[in-house]
C-alpha cells in the first residue's frame, strides 16, 4: 500500500488541457507529476526518470499507449502502468494482456483517480527524492509538457 | 409358287354363298362393327342395322344417304373427316381412317372409329364405291381424354411447383425434368432425357453416387444455398434436395432432385447483412468518436472544478496566488465547455435523423464545422493533421443534415484509415453541385468500410462519391446537388 505517501507519477496524454488539469489535480494531492504528450516522449523520459506509476492515454499520435507499453515491457521495464481512456477501440482485456495493470475510464473523478494510484503505484521508490507537490522549478514536474 | 392354303381358308372356300354371308354377319356382330357402303356416284349409302344401332337409329326409318352420316358428325370433326376421305380417294393413303364424334339419337356424343377403303371402280378406274366400318370407341376415347387431362394436370402441377424437379433412376440418369429445373441449372433447351445427372450438374460420379445412397438410406442429401456458376457463367444460389421415389411395388426406383433458385433471397439476405454492417460501422464511428471528443473537455472541467474546490477550501497564502489559481482554472473550464458546446451542436445535427425527414438546403460551412467538431480530436490523437477550409456561408447543398454529416465523418475516417498524415476538408461549388472534398497526403489505398459507408450514405441523399488517387486531386469528393 502506498498510503498517503507522495508518489512520482508520469502522465501521458496528447490533449494539453487534459494533461494540465490532471497534473494540477495530482499535484494538489501531494504527488510529483511528469507529463508527456505521446508515447515516444514518454519512452524517452523513462530512460532518465523512474516514476512509481505511468498513467497513460491509449490513443495518441507518434506512439500510442499500447506501443509505449510494449516498448517498456520489451526492455524489461515492469513498472506499473494504468491506461486512462475514454475510447473503446482497444478492448480493456487486450490492454491488460499487453501488461497494463488496469484500465480506467475518462473522465475520472479525483477520488477515483487517487484510488487507482493508491492501488497500482509501486510500493516504494528508492531512487526518487522526497515528493514535492510544488516542484515548479522543474518543467517536467510542474504539469508542463515535455516536448517530444 | 404360292403358299399352301391355311385350314381357315380351306374351310371358308368350301362354304356356300349364304353360309359365307352368315359367317360374316357373325364375325361383324362379334366385333361390334357397323357397315357402311357409299356409292360415290349418287351419294347413296347403305348402312347396316348395327351401324344404325350404334347411333340409336331405327334401321327401317334411316335414310340411306350420305347426309345421314354427315349431319350427325360433330361440326368440329367433319372437316378432318373429309380431308382423310379425299386423301384415300386420291390414292394418297392405303386406307381411310378417322376418329370422330357423332351425335347419338339420345343427344349424346359417341366416338366412332371410322375405317374404309375403295371397294369398286368404273371402267376408267375411277372410284365408285367406298365401303367401311364403324366401331364405337367412346369408352376408349373417354379414357384417353381422362388420361390426357390428367397428364396435363400433372404437367401443370410440375410446371407450377416452386421447385424444379428432375426424376432420375438408380443409375442417376434423368428420366424426366421440369422446365423450371432445367432453367434453375442453366440447362434450358439442353436435351436431358437419358443423360446422367453427374454430367449435367457439378460434382462428379462418386459424389452423386454418395448423395443418392444417402437419400435412399433416409439421410439428407441437399443444401440450403449452394453457390453455383451455370454454363453461362452466372452466379446462382440453389436450394436443392435429393429424395427417393418409389415404384408401385414399393421399391426405390431412383431419386427426385428438387431444386429452387434462391439467388434473389440470398442476395437480399447479403444486402440486408451489408446494410446492418454499414449501420453498425456508422454507429461505431459515431459513438467511438463522440466518446473520444467529449471525454477530454469533461475531464478538464471535472478536474479543474475539484482543484478549484480545494483551492477555495485551503486558499494560498497570497491573494495573487489565489487569483492566479482561480483564473487558470476558470479559463480551462471555459475553454472546455466551449468545446463541448460545439460538439453538442454537431450532435444536434446528427440527432435530426435523416430517414424520416424531407431533403432540404443544408449549409455546407456548418456541415464542415460539425464534422470538424466530431472528429478533430480523434484524428489528431491518431497522428493526423486536420485542416478545414471554411467555404462561404451561402453555399448550400440539398440533402438531410444527419445523412450528409455522417457521410463526411465517414470520409474523414476513410482518409485516416489510409495512414494519411495531412487531411484537408474543403468545399467547392460548380454550376450544379456543391462538392465536399477530402484532400490527403499519402498514396491512397483500396476502398475501406468507411468509404463504402460514405458512398451509401451520400447516395441516399441523392449525391455521389467520387474517388481519385491523392496525387491527382481530392481523394474523395462528395458531389451534392446545389440549391
Amino acid at each position: 500500500m502506498t498510503g498517503d505517501r507522495p508518489l512520482h507519477i508520469l502522465l501521458v496524454d496528447d490533449e494539453p488541457m487534459v494533461l494540465r488539469a490532471l497534473a494540477r489535480l495530482l499535484q494538489r494531492a501531494g504527488h510529483t507529476v511528469l507529463t508527456a504528450p505521446d508515447g515516444e516522449a514518454a519512452a524517452r523520459l523513462l530512460e532518465v526518470e523512474d516514476p512509481d506509476l505511468v498513467l497513460c492515454d491509449v490513443r495518441m499520435p507518434v506512439l500510442d499507449g499500447p506501443g509505449l507499453l510494449r516498448r517498456l515491457r520489451a526492455r524489461g521495464d515492469g513498472r506499473p502502468l494504468v491506461f486512462l481512456t475514454g475510447y473503446a477501440d482497444t478492448p480493456d482485456a487486450q490492454l491488460v494482456e499487453l501488461g497494463a495493470q488496469a484500465v480506467a475510464s475518462k473522465p475520472i473523478t479525483r477520488d477515483d483517480l487517487l484510488a487507482v494510484i493508491a492501488r497500482w503505484a509501486r510500493p516504494s521508490s528508492p531512487s526518487l527524492p522526497a515528493a514535492d507537490a510544488h516542484a515548479d522549478a522543474d518543467p517536467r514536474r510542474a504539469g508542463g509538457t515535455l516536448a517530444p | 409358287m404360292g403358299q399352301a392354303p391355311t385350314n381357315v381358308q380351306v374351310f371358308l372356300d368350301h362354304l356356300t354363298h349364304d353360309q359365307l354371308i352368315d359367317r360374316l354377319r357373325l364375325a361383324l356382330a362379334g366385333a361390334s362393327l357397323g357397315i357402311w357402303d357409299w356409292d360415290l356416284r349418287d351419294d347413296s349409302v347403305q348402312f347396316d342395322s348395327r351401324w344404325c344401332e350404334m347411333l340409336g337409329l331405327d334401321h327401317t326409318q334411316t335414310p340411306m344417304e350420305l347426309r345421314t352420316w354427315s349431319s350427325r358428325v360433330h361440326p368440329e370433326d367433319i372437316s378432318a373427316c373429309y380431308d382423310d376421305i379425299r386423301a384415300h380417294i386420291e390414292g394418297r393413303t392405303e386406307v381411310y381412317e378417322n376418329i370422330h364424334r357423332m351425335r347419338h339419337a339420345n343427344g349424346e356424343w359417341v366416338w366412332i372409329l371410322d375405317r374404309g377403303r375403295i371397294s369398286g371402280r368404273d371402267d376408267l378406274g375411277r372410284p365408285i364405291r367406298f365401303t367401311g366400318t364403324h366401331f364405337d370407341v367412346t369408352a376408349t376415347e373417354r379414357a384417353r381424354l381422362v388420361l390426357a387431362q390428367q397428364e396435363r394436370l400433372l404437367q401443370d402441377l410440375v410446371t407450377n411447383l416452386p421447385w424444379g424437379v428432375a426424376m432420375v433412376d438408380r443409375q442417376l440418369q434423368v428420366l424426366s425434368a421440369s422446365p423450371r429445373w432445367a432453367h434453375a441449372h442453366g440447362l434450358a433447351g439442353v436435351p436431358l432425357h437419358g443423360r446422367s445427372i453427374e454430367q449435367l450438374l457439378p460434382g462428379g460420379p462418386a459424389l452423386w453416387s454418395r448423395r443418392l445412397h444417402a437419400a435412399v438410406a433416409g439421410g439428407r442429401a441437399g443444401a440450403d444455398a449452394e453457390e453455383l456458376s451455370d454454363r453461362s457463367g452466372r452466379r446462382r444460389f440453389l436450394r436443392w434436395e435429393l429424395v427417393p421415389w418409389l415404384t408401385p411395388e414399393g421399391e426405390v426406383g431412383g431419386a427426385l432432385h428438387l431444386s429452387e433458385d434462391v439467388s434473389d433471397q440470398v442476395q437480399a439476405r447479403q444486402a440486408a447483412h451489408q446494410e446492418r454492417e454499414l449501420r453498425h460501422t456508422a454507429l461505431h464511428l459515431l459513438t467511438g468518436g463522440l466518446a473520444h471528443e467529449l471525454n477530454s473537455p469533461l475531464q478538464v472541467v471535472l478536474s479543474e472544478v475539484e482543484v478549484l474546490e480545494q483551492v477555495l477550501a485551503a486558499p494560498p497564502e497570497t491573494a495573487e496566488a489565489l487569483s492566479r489559481g482561480l483564473r487558470e482554472g476558470l479559463r480551462a473550464i471555459g475553454a472546455s465547455t466551449g468545446r463541448a458546446a460545439v460538439i453538442t451542436q454537431a450532435l444536434r445535427t446528427l440527432s435530426q435523423d435523416s430517414e424520416g425527414q424531407p431533403q432540404g438546403p443544408v449549409g455546407v460551412a456548418r456541415l464542415l464545422r460539425d464534422a470538424e467538431a466530431l472528429s478533430r480530436s480523434r484524428l489528431e490523437s491518431g497522428g493526423a493533421r486536420l485542416r478545414v477550409d471554411q467555404p462561404p456561408d451561402a453555399l448550400h447543398a440539398v440533402g438531410r443534415p444527419a445523412g450528409l454529416l455522417q457521410a463526411v465523418l465517414a470520409l474523414l475516417h476513410a482518409a485516416h484509415n489510409q495512414r494519411c498524415e495531412d487531411i484537408t476538408l474543403r468545399a467547392e461549388s460548380t454550376a450544379d453541385h456543391a462538392c465536399i472534398e477530402v484532400h490527403t497526403s499519402g498514396p491512397g489505398g483500396p476502398p475501406c468500410a468507411y468509404a463504402r459507408l460514405a458512398a451509401d450514405l451520400v447516395e441516399r441523399e441523392g449525391g455521389a462519391l467520387r474517388r481519385l488517387p491523392p496525387s491527382q486531386g481530392p481523394q474523395f469528393t462528395l458531389e451534392l446537388r446545389r440549391t
